[in-house]
């Protein structure tokens, strides 16, 4: 099997061979190509940057091979804050919508249909179209819907259960899962009855050997259940607006640069300065075109990055935070994408063989991701008191992630808030200054540029590969 | 919020049907909770879903009888003069 593929759906699949994607189609899948090809409503989410750019390569009577635009860095929901859960969520329900306005659905609703194009979700499963029967009313893909999109927002909205959790699972939360999360009197109220507690006791009563149940339920009168149908999606859409993540989401690093700020005004700027210029000048050829910002926190600095015409990976293990960079990058239209991603504990690689869903390191250092600078603004201190990652493997990392250069803020073990994270333990960290830190630096990286910020402990660098 | 095309009507008395209908079920339904050896996962959203299709259908033939009804009340009597049939010059 070949990384990072698709390989589920009989009716396809899908191979990366040199950063390109292309999607090989079997018999089982020609008649859902061409309900995708031949739709207007996919055309239309097409212009709009939302459905995969396709183009069809070769086609004979068993098949065909498309080529799909490459997703400079796929992603995954289990990176996703919720906003970005609950955008790919409204898109399902919007293309679904618009596909029976000419009697057409999707055969599946699952958030790995989707990818996201720095802020933008665009659904890529082509083969998730299909001619719909007029005389069935009901939505196959409904209750996986409700699984992967609707009750993991609702368990981050209502438990604060993360989508790193609720999602590592492929097909998401089942309703018995839910279900013993809630109260007896919580069961009746209306956000969970007809999710939740109505199919458990409903599911609870039939005999599982019966399966007459998922046979398609036909009806005489085609307006009816055109009707029944998109009442049925309307449903789904408003149990997704239920969940839908509000804007106020607060934690104890959303406010991290305004209120528990380690700079004054003057320091601030002497930083942004120093890092626009970066983006700004000629480091030896043109500015950087893609950056992976890892520690981002408000995103204050991806977006200068996107200002400046970069493509950019905000990471953060934060997900208020992940979801406001997501909210102010897609008021913007910048090209961020941001991602709940700790790189101390990186996402590891999940699905069959663990080949399915590639690790977050396999692909920030795949050639289609190939990041020309990487960004650890304020974070190296994180990453050394409060995870314990020793110096030397710190810069080893960030030589494996770009390309060229690495732009690094160095903060001293004598800097307030490095003594805050050490937590008391400050012989641990008693060597940790600014001539250290070079000299490990030296092993992978060459000092292009640095500036001490005036009257703090800490050092900004500009340092390209060697 | 979401966009105006996706707004509900809303039916007062189609919604105080529901209620009635869920609370019957309930009464009925959740004293049979049991722990059985396997539990189709899928299966009670898709009887959910047949049901809630079953309330959706009947809600649509109501409101197509009801607009039957309103339209045949509105239907001019013979004879009367609706500028359907402008009146000849003969």
């Amino acid at each position: 099997m070949t990384r990072g593929a698709s390989f589920r759906d009989p009716g396809g699949r899908v191979v990366i061979r040199d950063g390109r994607v292309f999607r090989e189609v079997a018999s089982p899948g020609v008649a859902c190509l061409d309900a995708a090809l031949n739709s207007p409503a996919v055309r239309a989410e097409i212009e709009r940057g939302r459905f995969v750019r396709t183009e069809v390569i070769a086609r004979d009577a068993s098949g065909a091979t498309l080529e799909h635009e490459a997703i400079a860095f796929p992603s995954f929901p289990y990176e996703w804050p919720p906003e970005m859960l609950y955008e790919a969520g409204a898109l399902s329900i919007e293309l679904a919508l618009s596909l029976a306005e000419e009697g057409r659905g999707l055969k599946d609703a699952t958030p790995f249909n989707v990818l996201y194009r720095g802020a933008t979700p665009v659904f890529v499963d082509v083969l998730s179209v299909e001619q719909r029967d007029p005389s069935d009313p009901l939505w196959l893909a409904r209750a996986q819907f409700i699984r992967t999109f609707v009750l993991p927002l609702a368990a981050e909205c209502d438990f604060g259960i993360p989508l790193a959790q609720s999602l590592m699972q492929r097909d998401g939360m089942e309703p018995e899962a839910f279900y013993r999360l809630l109260s007896p009197p919580a069961r009746l109220r209306a956000k969970y009855l007809p999710l939740v507690s109505m199919p458990v006791w409903l599911g609870a009563r039939k005999n599982p050997d019966d399966a007459s149940i998922y046979r398609p339920h036909k009806i005489d009168d085609v307006e009816k259940s055109a009707y029944i149908f998109r009442r049925g999606l309307l449903a789904l859409r408003k149990a997704l607006d239920r969940f839908a993540p509000s804007s106020r989401r607060a934690s104890r690093w959303s406010e991290y640069m305004a209120a528990d700020c380690s700079y004054t005004p003057e320091q601030f700027a002497e930083k942004e300065a120093f890092v626009a210029e970066a983006f700004r000048q000629d480091l030896g050829g043109a500015s950087p075109r893609r950056v992976l910002d890892v520690g981002a926190n408000t995103g204050h600095f991806s977006r200068m990055a996107a200002r400046a015409g970069a493509s950019v990976v905000a990471i953060d293990g934060d997900s208020a935070v992940a979801g406001e960079i997501w909210r102010q990058a897609a008021a913007e239209k910048l090209d961020i994408l941001p991602l709940m991603v700790n790189l101390a504990q990186p996402t590891p690689p999940t699905g069959w063989r663990n080949l399915e869903c590639p690790s977050f390191l396999d692909r920030a250092s795949s050639a289609i991701a190939g990041f020309d600078m990487v960004l650890m603004l304020a974070v190296v201190h994180h990453m050394l008191a409060t995870e314990r990652i020793p110096l030397p493997e710190i810069i080893d990392l960030a030589a494996d992630l770009t390309t060229q250069f690495a732009l690094i803020e160095f903060v001293d073990c004598e800097d307030p808030m490095f003594r805050r994270l050490s937590r008391g333990r400050d012989e641990l960290y008693s060597s940790l200054h600014a001539d250290l830190f070079e000299r490990c630096a030296a092993a992978r990286f060459d000092i292009v540029r640095q500036r001490a910020i005036t009257g703090s402990k800490r050092t900004l660098y500009v340092l390209r590969k060697k | 919020m979401p966009p105006a095309s996706l707004c509900y009507d809303r039916h007062v008395p189609a919604r105080m049907v529901f209620i009635a209908i869920m609370a019957t079920m309930i009464f009925t339904l959740a004293p049979a909770l049991r722990a059985q050896g396997y539990v189709d996962p899928g299966a009670g959203a898709m009887l959910w879903q047949i049901l809630a299709a079953a309330f959706v259908g009947a809600a649509f033939l109501f409101r197509k009888f009801i607009l039957r009804w309103f339209r045949g009340s509105r239907t001019p009597r013979a004879g009367s003069d609706t500028g359907a049939n402008p009146p000849s010059d003969k």
